[in-house]
């Protein structure tokens, strides 16, 4: 059990009742249990597979007799955060379950865990080519490719997404300046009159730009970590008070929204974001420089 | 008061506008002497303030030459000029011009800051100039809280801080009263006495012109006195 633990997270997620799989005990998953309403100490009867094939067999033969089922006690009810699991995994002792499929000393296959998943589809072809032919070896991602494909499509969405509104947002950024540009146009006449260059003058409102822009990233990276830090908070809010559910475990799979920070993505997009806005100030900045001195100074 | 400082020969500016072109000056020829106080007279479109900015560098001309301490101005390029703008001339306008965001002092000192001079030295420069021009109790005021005498002796600090030998201001008391106007010339006028700079006024105000040492007047672009 000790060298379990280090594999499996069932035993760290009990959320009730304890792991205890001696005699006829068994763990189920919370949706198990609340599709079929039941409790630790709660006694749940299993048909295996076989049992029914004996039923089946009785009854086309039109023999008068019942197959009883195993009956068990629910000791515990883990909740992985996963729906898959939840809702469709029981947990019994490797004895019970091998009497249960008449396996004798057999299984049906074995879960191995990584301690990296990325490193799955190497580790499964090292397994093939070990196990031979026989076995079928399938990793995490090949059980899941549906969801997936779809979450990098979801990716790939968003990602067009942001960027279409970095864009807008990088002609906000140009329409302010150039009101502003527009607003100061004496100021620039003035600054000229009195000795700035061009360039001077094109980096006042640069510098103008680099400085909303790294506060706007800045804001954007606090704030965006600060969302992902409460998304869950926010989705039970939201459920609780407007009674729909924004992220339906049975159809996304999980029972809490997940998130995984990349550093490197955060540079990418703060990187491209700064980029952007620089750009976006280029055209005003220019504009402002290459005003004619004395028509700047006496603008309206 | 001897070597000629700025001459101007055959000096043209048109603009092009929509559909005509306007002829502002139509050959000006003029000699201003090392620390001389000139006035340029005129009405309005006559071509003073054109004129004032051309021999500034503001602007250039069409045709014609611009001699500065025997560099011709016109064929400048533009980081001369700004060069010219920033080192040798200084102006001071009829609305002033100082910018809001920034106090007496910081308004003084803006050309000295653009020229590159180090804060330390520009700031003792500027509270020089603005005790000079009686404003030493008002440097940390903006704009907005000084009279509009005041704020254009904070224009004439600006123009002075980066020593320069010309001095060109367009309607400095166009927009005074008579008898602020009558200091602001006095303390100009001085100021270039103690500084031996040249002093070039455009002003259609005969009691401006009065003060002057030598008056120009302008009639349609064309200098058709000088007295």
């Amino acid at each position: 059990m000790a060298t379990e633990s280090k594999v499996s997270v069932l035993q760290s997620n009990l959320v009730e009742g304890k792991f205890d799989l001696s005699g006829r005990g068994l763990v189920v998953g919370s949706d198990f249990a609340a599709n079929l309403r039941l409790r630790v100490g709660d006694t749940l009867s299993v048909y295996s597979p076989g049992e029914i094939q004996k039923m089946k067999t009785a009854y086309d033969h039109h023999e008068q007799s019942g197959v009883l089922p195993d009956d068990y006690e629910i000791r515990g009810i883990f909740d992985t955060g996963y729906y898959e699991y939840n809702a469709r995994f029981i947990i019994s002792s490797l004895a019970n379950a091998e009497e249960l499929y008449d396996l004798n000393d057999a299984v049906h296959g074995l879960f191995v865990t990584l301690k990296d998943p990325e490193l799955a589809t190497g580790f499964k072809l090292k397994l093939e080519s070990q196990l031979g032919p026989d076995y079928d070896v399938s990793t995490w991602m090949d059980q899941n490719s549906a969801m997936l494909d779809a979450v990098l499509v979801e990716k790939n969405l968003m990602f067009y997404i942001m960027f279409f509104i970095v864009i807008v947002a990088a002609f906000g950024i140009t329409c302010t300046l150039i009101t502003f540009v527009v607003m100061k146009t004496r100021e620039i006449g003035l600054l000229k009159a009195v000795g700035a260059s061009n360039r001077q003058v094109m980096l006042v409102f640069v510098i103008q730009s680099v400085i909303v822009s790294v506060f706007g990233v800045a804001s954007g990276v606090t704030l965006g970590l600060f969302a992902i830090y409460v998304r869950n908070d926010f989705l039970h809010f939201m459920n609780h008070v407007t009674g729909f559910e924004l992220f339906p475990a049975k159809i996304y799979g999980f029972g809490e929204l997940p998130a995984l920070i990349i550093p490197s993505d955060i540079v990418i997009i703060c990187g491209g974001s700064l980029v952007i806005c620089l750009l976006a100030a280029i055209l005003p900045a220019r504009h402002a420089s290459k005003m004619n001195t004395v028509e700047a100074l006496h603008h309206e | 008061m001897n070597d000629p400082i700025l001459t101007v020969r055959g000096l043209t500016k048109a603009y092009v506008m929509v559909r005509r072109t306007l002829q502002v000056l139509r050959g000006v020829d003029l000699e201003v002497l090392r620390g001389e106080f000139l006035a340029l007279r005129g009405a309005s479109g006559a071509g003073k303030s054109t004129l004032l900015h051309l021999m500034g560098g503001l602007d250039q001309p069409n045709a014609g030459e611009i001699i500065f301490a025997g560099q011709n101005l016109a064929r400048f390029s533009e980081a001369q000029r700004t060069a010219f703008r920033s080192r040798q001339v200084g102006f001071v306008f009829q609305s002033y011009h100082l910018l809001p965001e920034l106090d007496a002092l910081e308004n003084a000192c803006l050309p000295a800051r653009i020229a590159r001079t180090s804060a330390g030295e520009a700031e003792a420069r500027g509270r020089e100039l603005l005790a000079r021009v009686g404003l030493a109790d008002r440097l940390d005021h903006h704009p907005t809280e000084l009279s509009g005498g005041e704020q254009q002796r904070v224009a004439i600090a600006r123009a002075l801080i980066n020593g320069p030998e010309l001095l060109l201001a367009d309607e400095p008391t166009g927009n005074l009263d008579s008898r602020t106007g009558g200091e602001i010339v006095e303390l100009l006028k001085t100021l270039c006495a103690e500084r031996r700079m040249t002093l070039i006024i455009a002003t259609h105000d005969a009691r401006v012109a009065t003060q002057a040492g030598r008056v120009i007047e302008l009639i349609d672009g064309r200098m058709v006195q000088d007295a």
